[in-house]
């Protein structure tokens, strides 16, 4: 599920799940990002992988700072999610 | 005389920009006061804490709104030279917005400026020091153009109300008529910030996600714009300020109380200000927080307003069953 999830994150910056997972802060991931520009193009990139996922009525956006890395994020939606899934 | 709000309809019934930019002329003129003549001869009679907090405030967020303007009348001009043969009716709609910013707006927000500065010296306040001026006067960041209409409508919308809780509660004539005179400029601003938006995404510069996106941000209940300097995570800020991330709270000196911030019709106000700034943008419907995240996942998938709609109206619905 989580992996999927981070598949469709890392498709909708232009980058690889490797890029966008390696531990890198947010803001790191956004200068490496062909198309992001700031925190609404991250918001949109969670969100819409959620959507694509089918996972967006059951979560919230976590906060996230561009201090954050992406793991933060979506380990954050994982713990949201692990009633559902179970 | 009116705000023109359906710049494309207009647009595509054979207006050019030369006409639209006169109508903004003629509105701009009819509107425009004069600082010098609010003040001319008066004094501050009963200025309270809550009036000196608010000019606090005030005085420091419209130093803002000048890189703001810059930014929005730099961007636009430079984004409709590069759309104009693959959509020249969206670069006009740019030329439009990008003209406003750097006439109008700018021009209207120095009497803002000015007079709360003015205002909150009289109060007694010191005056701002000249590093924290040349601070708010850092470059505002580039960013998608209908993004940045919708924040700053939703940042007029926070103006709006908090100049208008300030005008109602003061018990100071002056500071009321200050305050009051400013909140119908804002009014104005907003409905110029939702009307570009509004065509952007009409003229098929931007998707509709772009609007909601922005809406979703600023009022999101953990984290949204709107709860400022409030929120638990702040993102630092490299070179320029984004006054409401700066608002004093709890004890310190000029701190706003939560009635003049996130609490009851204050906070009211504003919510029900974006949901109506979606709608005018938009066409969409949303009523709460909920449907607004609706709205915007859905917009995530498809850009058809119907199918958008639908999505919220099903999800609603799906809400109210559960909860029965």
């Amino acid at each position: 599920m989580l992996t999927e999830l981070k598949q469709h994150v890392a498709r909708r910056l232009g980058l690889t799940p490797e890029e966008v997972f390696d531990g890198r802060p947010l803001s790191a991931v956004l200068v490496a990002s062909p198309t992001a520009i700031n925190s609404i193009d991250l918001l949109d990139a969670f969100a819409g992988a959620l959507a694509d996922t089918g996972f967006d009525d059951d979560v919230e956006l976590p906060t996230m700072t561009l201090d954050h890395t992406a793991e933060d994020v979506v380990q954050a939606l994982g713990r949201q999610l692990a009633p559902t899934a179970s | 005389m009116l705000i023109m709000t359906d710049i494309v309809g207009e647009l595509r019934a054979g207006a050019t920009i030369t006409d639209v930019l006169r109508v903004q002329q003629s509105y701009h003129e009819q509107r425009r006061w004069s600082s010098d003549e609010l003040f001319d001869g008066r004094r501050l009679t009963r200025p309270g804490e809550s009036d000196k907090a608010a000019l606090w405030h005030a005085a420091r967020a419209e130093l803002t709104t000048q890189p703001a303007g810059i930014r929005l009348a730099v961007d636009g001009v430079r984004l409709a030279h590069e759309i104009r043969e693959s959509n020249p009716l969206g670069s006009d709609v740019l030329h439009v917005a990008a003209a406003w910013s750097a006439r109008y707006w700018l021009e209207e927000e120095a009497h803002h400026e000015v007079s709360f500065g003015r205002l909150m010296e009289m109060a007694g306040i010191d005056p701002i020091e000249t590093e924290e001026v040349v601070e708010h006067r850092g470059a505002f960041p580039t960013d998608n153009y209908a993004r940045v209409c919708i924040l700053q409508a939703c940042v007029e919308i926070e103006a709006c109300v908090s100049y208008q809780h300030a005008a109602r509660t003061s018990g100071d004539e002056l500071v009321h008529d200050v305050f009051h005179t400013i909140m119908k400029d804002e009014v104005q601003h907003r409905q110029y910030f939702a009307a570009f938006a509004k065509a952007l995404v009409e003229s098929g510069v931007y998707p509709v996600k772009d609007v909601l996106s922005m809406a979703y941000t600023w009022i999101r209940p953990d984290g949204g714009e709107t709860y400022g300097s409030t929120r638990e995570a702040q993102t630092e800020r490299q070179g320029f300020v984004n006054w409401w991330e700066r608002i004093r709270t709890d004890e310190d000196d000029f701190a706003l109380g939560d009635d003049a911030l996130h609490e009851g019709s204050v906070h009211a106000r504003k919510l029900s200000s974006v949901f109506a700034l979606v709608r005018e943008v938009t066409g969409i419907e949303t009523r709460s927080y909920e449907d607004l995240k609706r709205a915007y996942f859905a917009s995530l998938r498809t850009n058809d307003v119907d199918r958008i709609r639908s999505a919220v109206r099903r999800g609603a619905g799906a809400a109210a069953a559960l909860a029965r």
